[in-house]
């Protein structure tokens, strides 16, 4: 008997039973978490969103009545090269009373030329330098000193966005007057470069875009991406600004949620960035951020399980999500190996091959069911479509590959605070306070 | 000389030289004082020996602004420009003496001086700067640093004939000069004058890019590192304590560098409340007020000046500066009307293709000889050489002279240009030969065909490339 009549007969002959214990993973945790729960809260949201609409159009009603002033930040660093397509794109928006802010962080190419010229021609109101860099969390807090906004919103200088991308993200505060920060839909520009490119493109779809209409639809929603997101000034105000990086995103949407303060997805909202070309470049991205998710979700704000004053349960559960899906399933996982591996070894490559299987038929069935809900051009959903069945070696191995080693170089030895993303100095002082 | 003073009123004699003595409470005639050999001026009222020195060597006659000036005893004058004016201290009466030797002196080297003017509007000035340098036996004009002038230098041979508030012209007549090839300059400093009146008396100030107030306050940025928090340091400083607090943290800040730093500076407008870090800067002439950027400000270079060689000889010999010598019965163009005439035959030469030719014949060694001989001794060569050329001439043709030692000529339909230049330059060396035997002229000469020529200006210079340089 060959290898195939071998697996065939392994899967025909499953049942059941055998299929839940060899694949109690995907079952639970994949596909009944990440599909079958995320389509019942999408159905919801379609309903929800519905019920809404005429309250949403008074609040955008009042927004455009009413004009408020809105102060728009681009912290950066060596970012003069994307600065006019960005000013091209904000000149181009359907909300037009913008007080625009860039903060050049210590630059050392012509950033700080192109930003004064720039600003001399009034395409921009203020241009800030730093001469010395101080990070990002401390360039986009010189700009919140100067703005005189209602709102603000803090931009990346790499991305552009749509014409009428703040006007969408401003409506949800004048929807509900407890909402402190609404995050944009960032989507991913150049999926067409390179596959690193095209399936973070289907990530960003799937875990940005989708993951975060049920997150907010949840009140779990807890990562205002740092590329497009819009803060209440007075709640922005009361935290303080942004805190040290890296995953100061994260973390100021954190201290706005134990603040009391709603944060919400914005879908409409849309913003382009490029993303890592090379899966090299994507893997140091992604070091960065699941180390900031040890750092500021365990450590920094491990308050928020802890039964204090401003415990709150929405808070916990967002936290509780988070923890379970993102570092305790990252282990599970490897436990699960080692179960197949002590118990089932002669099955192990059937229930691997079985495994990748599973994960590419589902992932294509996600991809076009969840198609539904998705604000994209057919043209890109079609392009991406033959990237989607080797989903489950990006999100199953690399990614994985890559949490894991976060996790590990974060928990025993606080790497993150030798990220050169942040000034040593910053690093240095926000390490000896903990924080 | 015999010292023989002699002193009634407000005359001083000393020999056979007498000098008028001047003082803040005597009135006098300017026409009167040219009989005197120089000017005593005794007083020590500052104002009053300025404008009068000013006024001496301001004055429109030789017989007054060559003349000595001499400064009873010492006043210790701030005024640098003062001492440039003078000629000297009488502390004693020995000193009378050295001044009677000097006033005689200017007096001998000022028949030197030759009576001609150069044309043009600063002409006159230029050479009352010059008889004065001759005098004086100085060599060079040099800028004075002086708060009076309105550009803060003063070239004190000049700046007499303008009012202090017309000080920028003197730099235009110093400019026409060294154009004309009279003065050579050596750079001594560069300054920045208004664009509308060139005061150089500005005022620069830092001013609000929106409302151009200059009521702006800069405040350094301070970083507090563990918060990321960063404003003006007037967020950081507490009302009753020195230390700088965080406001964010609430932190104290201690150590610059360790805890905290300044990257940058942010001002503030007073006026029209906005924020900025690039100021502008503006500068207002505090002569007419006009407040302007700074990259709208004129440049103006500070020389000092040394007479060239034809500066020197123009003084003793007369001013002769690409204009015709005015002699109306040669056929000698004045130096636009023969620009004009080429310009006209190289048009029609390149249409009618025929043989036309511009000649420059170079005299080597005509201003020594006119160092030699005198002005009008050159003069009068300068005719018979053109009589010779003329004879060689048709009607049509046409010549001017240039820079005094150039002669240009156009030949029209010649058949031999070569051949007849030649023979033109025998016969001019035959003539110097022949009425100045100790005379050694050089002539040079170069021609260039009028129908391979782009231009006048571009076919003059390539025959006088030719002629002194290959």
């Amino acid at each position: 008997m060959n290898v195939f009549t071998e697996f065939y007969s392994f899967v025909t002959n499953i049942g059941f039973e055998k299929f839940f214990r060899y694949f109690y993973f995907f079952v639970i945790f994949e596909f009944f978490r990440f599909f079958v729960l995320e389509l019942f809260v999408l159905l919801y949201w379609v309903g929800a969103r519905r019920a809404r609409r005429g309250a949403m159009q008074e609040a955008h009603l009042e927004l455009m009545t009413r004009r408020p002033l809105v102060s728009v930040v681009v912290p950066g660093k060596n970012e003069g090269k994307h600065l006019f397509k960005l000013v091209d794109s904000l000149r181009k928006q359907t909300y037009t009373n913008l007080q625009i802010i860039i903060v050049d962080d210590g630059s050392d190419d012509d950033t700080p030329i192109i930003g004064r010229n720039l600003e001399r021609r009034g395409y921009i109101d203020l241009f800030l330098r730093n001469d010395v860099r101080g990070g990002k969390a401390s360039a986009a807090n010189l700009a919140l000193r100067y703005a005189r906004g209602e709102i603000i919103v803090a931009l990346d200088a790499d991305c552009n966005y749509l014409p009428d991308a703040i006007e969408k993200i401003l409506i949800p505060f004048y929807y509900d007057k407890d909402i402190g920060g609404v995050g944009g839909n960032v989507q991913v520009y150049n999926y067409n470069e390179s596959v690193a490119t095209a399936l973070q493109a289907i990530e960003y779809y799937d875990t940005i875009s989708v993951g975060r209409i049920v997150s907010s639809e949840l009140g779990l929603y807890r990562v205002i991406s740092g590329a497009f997101g819009a803060f209440r000034k007075e709640a922005i105000d009361k935290i303080g600004g942004w805190d040290v990086g890296p995953g100061m995103d994260g973390d100021i949407s954190v201290k706005l949620k134990k603040l009391g303060y709603k944060v919400r997805f914005e879908p409409s909202a849309v913003c382009r960035t490029n993303v890592p070309n090379t899966f090299k470049k994507l893997a140091k991205q992604r070091l960065r951020w699941d180390k900031s998710l040890i750092r500021f979700r365990l450590r920094k704000h491990m308050d928020v399980f802890m039964p204090t004053r401003a415990f709150l349960w929405i808070n916990f559960f967002s936290f509780l999500d988070n923890v379970l899906y993102s570092i305790f399933l990252n282990f599970k996982w490897y436990f699960y190996i080692g179960d197949m591996f002590i118990n089932f070894l002669s099955f192990l490559p059937f229930i691997v091959v079985t495994n990748i299987i599973l994960y590419a038929i589902y992932n294509v069935f996600k991809y076009l069911v969840f198609g539904l809900f998705r604000l994209r051009r057919m043209e890109a959903i079609i392009y991406l479509l033959p990237f989607v069945p080797i989903l489950v070696f990006y999100f199953g191995y690399f990614l994985r590959i890559v949490r894991t080693r976060a996790y590990f170089q974060e928990f025993l030895f606080k790497s993150s605070y030798d990220d050169n993303w942040n000034p040593a100095k910053s690093s240095k002082a926000a390490k000896a306070l903990r924080i | 000389m015999e010292m023989n003073v002699d002193s009634t009123n407000s005359v001083v004699k000393v020999g056979k030289i007498s000098f008028f003595k001047i003082n803040d409470r005597i009135d006098f005639l300017w026409n009167a004082l040219m009989v005197y050999d120089g000017f005593i001026i005794d007083s020590s009222n500052a104002v009053f020996i300025r404008t009068l020195a000013r006024q001496i060597r301001g004055h429109h006659q030789p017989e007054i602004y060559l003349k000595g000036i001499f400064l009873m005893g010492n006043p210790n004058l701030r005024d640098k420009a003062v001492y440039s004016l003078i000629d000297g201290f009488i502390l004693a009466n020995e000193d009378l003496r050295m001044a009677a030797n000097r006033s005689q002196d200017y007096f001998l080297r000022s028949l030197d001086i030759h009576a001609s003017v150069p044309a043009g509007v600063y002409g006159p000035i230029i050479k009352k700067a010059f008889d004065l340098m001759y005098t004086r036996q100085n060599k060079t004009l040099a800028p004075i640093r002086d708060t009076h002038s309105i550009i803060g230098y003063n070239f004190p041979e000049l700046s007499v004939s303008f009012e202090e508030n017309e000080e920028p012209q003197v730099l235009d007549a110093l400019d026409w000069a060294e154009k004309e090839g009279l003065i050579w300059p050596d750079f001594q400093e560069r300054i920045y004058v208004c664009s509308s009146c060139s005061g150089g008396f500005l005022s620069f100030r830092e001013v609000c890019p929106h409302c151009k107030s200059s009521n702006i306050d800069g405040e350094d940025l301070v970083h507090h590192f563990p918060c990321a928090y960063i404003g003006p340091v007037s967020d950081f400083q507490m009302e009753d304590s020195t230390v700088l607090n965080c406001p964010k943290c609430n932190k104290d800040l201690h150590h610059i560098g360790v805890d905290y730093d300044k990257p940058a500076v942010i001002n503030h407008c007073n006026n029209c409340d906005s924020i900025f870090q690039d100021v502008y800067v503006k500068a207002k002439c505090m002569n007419c007020e006009n407040d302007m950027d700074v990259q709208y400000l004129k440049s103006r270079n500070i020389n000092s000046y040394k007479l060239t060689k034809k500066g020197r000889l123009a003084i003793t010999t007369g001013y002769n500066m690409n204009v015709s010598e005015g002699e109306s019965d040669l056929t000698l163009q004045s130096m636009d009307t023969f620009m004009s005439l080429l310009r006209y035959d190289i048009i029609r030469e390149g249409r009618e293709l025929g043989d036309d030719v511009l000649t420059g014949i170079y005299f080597e060694n005509l201003n020594d000889f006119a160092m030699q001989f005198g002005d009008f001794r050159r003069q009068s060569l300068i005719r018979e050489i053109a009589v010779i050329v003329q004879q060689r001439l048709n009607d049509l043709d046409y010549m001017c002279l240039e820079q005094s030692n150039i002669l240009w000529v156009v030949i029209h339909d010649v058949k031999n240009v070569e051949k007849a230049i030649e023979n033109l330059v025998k016969e001019i060396k035959e003539l110097i030969e022949q009425n100045l035997p100790s005379v050694k002229l050089t002539v040079l000469f170069e021609y260039n065909h009028l129908q391979a020529v782009a231009s006048a200006e571009m076919c003059m210079v390539d025959i006088k490339r030719k002629m002194l340089v290959e």
